[in-house]
């Protein structure tokens, strides 16, 4: 069975039974609803009828745009049952993040619940290739073309897997933010299952009573993969909650819950740190076992917080969007370095390279990279091939990112080799921003950077030069933005934006971030030669 | 003294929605777009328009609009 929508509903490991729950859901308000793999099951399978009935050219996409909602795990998992290509997206998504998206690879259908509808229809006239937008919150369908998603779970959309699916067919489909241009759609096929569900064995090492929180949104590769793939398809009672990060509500959630094994970010971890003797006093955290974090670095003094005052071992890990699986991890039975982000995991071979493509000393910066062939490896951007071929080198992948090893083969986590900002955990590309800011009257260029921040690892900073005419306000700072927040994700919004008199470029035209940065930091700038003349 | 109205156009713009109408007893929740991410872009937008300042611990402590219509009074 290499279906991972059939995976995650159909093969339950033995000492488990259909009636085990699968997700026991929380809404905002606390309250609990208990979904069984068997409700996914059969949820799922409706989907899959409903889209079954519209065959198509393969590969066909279809995007779930909402809130966190528990029929987001149905109707993912119902796509891929159909042999569509399923996708999530960030619910903070603006207009044009949405639009370079689907550019990319065009949508067939659109799951969404009823608030966000408006935004989807909009967008009508500029997706062509979108045959329905289903609608969750409507008690009909509006028209051909906009349905209930009520009446499609409710309706009898018979379906049974009657065909077998390769594992080279493709499955899911992620984005990823790039230094230069546009989002790239990152496609993975059914069978990288064997790396997800292999992966959590080895690292998370979950028994079948664990109660088990992946705390990322699913639209990240995080949430799809360790969220939704893996635990299901090895029988974990998972928890989600659909409310936003609050400490005290999440440690009151962790306790209640109890909560055995957890997986969140640094920034959450770093967030609940500052609430450091407050709310930590009287939790009974008995129960949890092992977090686990991912995304961001995890500081020495962070994993000391864990030991100390929860009295819990955090174990970070460390892989990416187009690794599709954690690849290199802390976990328990292998020895613990603060700082590092552990070993590569079994039939993982990562490499430190140098620019010039040897291999690095011990305690050498340089390129990480993986040889390739593990399952979860993407199998392409989507109509990039140019792009996906300059990821590898000589049988590796090319991560992007800089570590170094030590001797006893514990890595290092360095920085990024581009200049792709992480912030939260969230890749954020400086061009997309920068077209996003471009957009405004009042602008005349931009460069954007990352910055090292205490709680989010990165921090978004853009410097913008003004048309003639106009003036530098707090009220146009804001306007940027906001602008920006909306335009593409609150996520991508500068922390910072600064007025200057020009933006460094070379002779060619490209900005110089590293000059903009420096400056930032108070650091020396560094060679200016290639600087254009002004 | 500000009212709900004055601080309306500030919500519209700042989450994109120009049918949006805010009462005391909104909460993130009710408010497409609004989180932690979009509450700092908010708060800043708010700061500014009315010129105030919170501080972390006040922001902290809001949980409805009718908080932040009260923060910002007690500024003013």
């Amino acid at each position: 069975m290499t279906n991972i929508g059939l995976l995650c509903t159909q093969s339950i490991p033995s000492n488990t039974g259909s009636d085990k729950v699968a997700l026991r859901w929380i809404d905002k308000d606390l309250t609990t609803r208990e979904f069984t793999y068997q409700t996914l099951d059969q949820t799922s399978n409706r989907i899959a009828g409903f889209l079954r009935q519209f065959p198509s050219a393969n590969p066909e996409y279809v995007y779930i745009y909402s809130p966190r909602t528990p029929e987001i795990y149905s109707i993912f998992l119902g796509a891929l049952k159909s042999g569509k290509v399923g996708s999530i997206l960030f619910p903070n998504f603006g207009e044009d993040a949405l639009l370079d998206r689907f550019s990319v690879a065009p949508p067939s259908t659109i799951f969404t619940t009823f608030p966000y509808m408006e935004r989807l229809v909009k967008l009508f006239d500029r997706l062509p290739s979108l045959k329905h937008l289903v609608v969750q919150g409507l008690d009909n369908d509006l028209s051909d073309r906009i349905l209930s998603l009520d009446k499609i779970l409710s309706a009898d959309f018979a379906w049974e897997s009657n065909t077998i699916t390769p594992p080279t067919q493709p499955a899911i489909l992620h984005f990823t933010s790039g230094s230069t241009g546009k989002p790239k759609g990152v496609l993975h096929v059914h069978g990288a299952a064997g790396s997800h569900s292999q992966s959590f064995l080895e690292v998370f090492q979950p028994e079948p009573e664990d109660i088990y929180w992946c705390t990322a949104d699913p639209a990240w590769v995080t949430g799809t993969t360790y969220g939704i793939i893996a635990p299901f398809a090895c029988g974990i009672t998972q928890i989600q909650y659909a409310g936003q990060f609050d400490p005290e509500i999440w440690a009151e959630i962790i306790q209640n819950q109890k909560v055995t094994l957890l997986y969140t970010a640094p920034t959450v971890l770093r967030m609940m740190a500052r609430y450091d003797g407050e709310i930590y006093k009287n939790l009974d955290l008995s129960k949890l076992k092992r977090i686990y974090s991912v995304g961001e670095p995890l500081n020495p003094v962070i994993f000391d917080w864990g030991e100390r005052v929860l009295g819990k071992r955090i174990y970070d890990t460390w892989f990416q969007t187009e690794t599709g699986s954690i690849m290199i991890a802390n976990r328990p039975g292998v020895p613990i370095k603060t700082g590092s982000m552990g070993k590569p995991l079994c039939n993982i071979e990562p490499k430190i390279l140098t620019e010039a493509g040897n291999e690095a000393q011990v305690g050498e910066v340089g390129r990480l990279a993986l040889k390739t062939g593990w399952p979860s490896m993407f199998m392409g951007y989507v109509n990039q091939n140019d792009a996906y071929q300059s990821k590898f080198e000589k049988g590796y992948y090319i991560s992007g990112d800089l570590a170094k090893v030590d001797e006893d083969g514990h890595y290092y986590f360095v920085g990024r080799d581009d200049d792709v900002i992480n912030t939260s955990g969230h890749l954020v590309s400086p061009f997309e921003v920068e077209n996003s800011i471009l957009e405004l009257a009042e602008v005349a260029e931009v460069g954007v950077v990352g910055a090292p921040d205490e709680l989010t690892w990165e921090k978004v900073i853009a410097f913008v030069t003004l048309k003639d005419g106009h003036t530098w306000s707090k009220s146009l700072e804001i306007k940027i933005r906001v602008y920006v927040s909306n335009r593409v994700s609150p996520i991508a919004s500068p922390n910072e934006v600064i007025k200057v008199e020009s933006i460094p470029k070379n002779k060619s035209g490209k900005i110089l971030r590293r000059i903009l940065r420096n400056s930032y930091l108070g650091l020396p700038l560094g060679d200016t030669s290639t600087m254009e003349e002004r | 003294m500000i009212t709900i109205d004055l601080m309306n156009p500030v919500f519209r713009t700042v989450f994109d929605n120009d049918k949006l109408e805010v009462t005391e007893a909104m909460t993130a929740d009710d408010v497409i777009g609004w989180d932690s991410l979009s509450h700092m872009i908010l708060i800043s937008a708010l700061e500014e328009e009315f010129q105030v300042s919170f501080t972390q611990k006040e922001i902290r402590k809001l949980k409805s609009v009718g908080d932040l219509l009260d923060l910002i009074n007690s500024k003013l």
